[in-house]
């Protein structure tokens, strides 16, 4: 069975029903629609970023359904990204960015992990003057108001 | 055009791209620019409370969650006080080691505290004074590290930008005088007065004038200033406020303040009293 998915660019994107049911938004809305050939509108993702979400999807189309995460997890780890998945990632900031508000908006949480690790990756081991490089970021700190920030987070650093 | 890092402008998604980040990369971000330190400095507090620190019997990792379950039982105690702490979503003082982002809000509540906001107007002196009649410390078995995190905190809720912890071993050496440095002579106090137990009194709204009492009021200019009620003279800073400045300064009126707080204890306990 297939079910067609309409980007918000008006696109038609037609998909089995069991990769499209990766998205737990739509599994429900299918579940609560029953057996229809309606359309499912996304008016929140557009054709290009689709495209995308639909090819993760087909590619972990039989992975299994993911267990829930304990609230309280600590630290968790950025470093065991599929390579699959981290070749998938390798897109512009703005596509990475688009992504991740379509996997949450999606429901798609396996997607979400992986977006926001790339992201958590970008930033780790690099120092402030490099995650500015990375995100494009202008550093609005006095040299004296960024020592003393420094100086004050000594303390996280050194252990 | 947007960057990946826009997504922090959904907390659900910051909470979990920061998830993923250590006590390393936490301070980092914190001094890429002011926005990214308002949203990160909070969180390299609650680096502290990271599972392998949970339980860990390490002296260091043991002082922090000391110093911090302090500041968190002063926390709640000015939440049930009223203080406008909206952001402080904290229950109980059991928090730092349960509940990373109840730490989060707790600093981030202590930064905007509003009856200590309003302390920028004032000088330095004026801020430490103000802070310390309302906080009872006894820094007897505090160390080093417990007085660096302690003077931070106090930094950041009396908003003393222009105080910096430069050098730790200043903060050891508290015997050599350095009157110019406000850290240090915070420190000072600390270390000599400070109890291992903070305590803040049932509210932190404006005293009412005690005797040997220093406080502080909106003067005809709306400008703060401090007071030094005392049965036997009427100075005021407003008048006389080189009288009072510096760390003795300081430490007089801190003691004063502890002393009639005795006396009226005393008073209070006395018998035919209420």
């Amino acid at each position: 069975m297939t079910v067609i998915l309409v980007s918000s660019d008006n696109q038609d994107f037609k998909v089995d029903k069991e990769v499209a049911e990766r998205s737990i938004l739509i599994k429900n809305m299918l579940e609560d629609v029953g057996e229809s050939d309606s359309p499912i509108p996304l008016p929140n993702v557009t054709s290009a970023v689709l495209t995308k979400v639909i090819e993760y999807c087909e590619h972990h189309r039989n992975d299994p359904v993911q267990v829930p995460e304990e609230t309280d997890d600590p630290r968790k780890r950025s470093n065991d990204i599929e390579e699959w998945d981290m070749k998938f990632m390798q897109v512009d900031q703005e596509m990475l960015f688009e992504i991740i508000l379509a996997a949450n908006y999606l429901d798609i949480k396996p997607l979400l992990d992986v977006g926001c690790k790339t992201v958590a990756n970008i930033i780790k081991g690099k120092t402030p003057e490099e995650i500015r490089k990375a995100f494009n970021i202008v550093n609005d700190f006095t040299p004296e108001e960024e020592a003393q920030i420094k100086k004050e987070n000594e303390w996280a650093e050194d252990r | 055009m947007t960057n990946a890092f826009d997504i922090i402008r959904s907390e659900y998604l910051f909470n979990k791209i920061t998830s993923h980040l250590n006590h390393t990369d936490l301070p980092h971000c914190s001094v890429v620019n002011r926005y990214w330190n308002s949203l990160f400095g909070p969180l390299v507090w609650h680096t502290l409370t990271f599972s392998e620190n949970l339980h860990s019997e390490d002296p260091f990792h043991k002082n922090h969650r000391a110093i911090l379950n302090q500041s968190t039982t002063q926390a709640v105690q000015l939440n049930r006080d009223n203080l406008q702490l909206e952001r402080l979503t904290i229950q109980g003082d059991f928090i730092l080691t349960q509940n990373s982002e109840a730490t989060q809000n707790l600093f981030a509540a202590l930064l905007q505290h509003p009856t200590l906001a309003h302390l920028q107007l004032g000088n330095i002196d004026t801020k430490i004074d103000y802070f310390l009649q309302h906080l009872s410390i006894d820094t007897k078995a505090m160390d080093q590290t417990h007085e660096h995190l302690l003077v931070i905190i106090l930094s950041r809720c009396l908003d003393l930008k222009d105080m910096s912890i430069t050098h730790m071993d200043e903060l050891k050496t508290s015997s050599s005088p350095l009157p110019s440095r406000p850290a240090h002579n915070l420190a000072v106090l600390i270390r000599n007065h400070c109890p291992k137990v903070c305590q803040f009194p049932r509210s932190l709204e404006q005293p009412s004038p005690r005797s040997g009492v220093t406080t502080i009021n909106n003067n005809k200019d709306g400008k703060y200033v401090r007071h030094h009620n005392d049965s036997n003279s009427n100075n005021t800073d407003a008048n006389n406020e080189d009288t009072l400045r510096g760390p003795d300064a300081m430490m007089r009126s801190f003691v004063n303040g502890k002393q009639a707080v005795r006396q009226q204890k005393q008073q209070s306990s006395a018998p035919g009293r209420p």
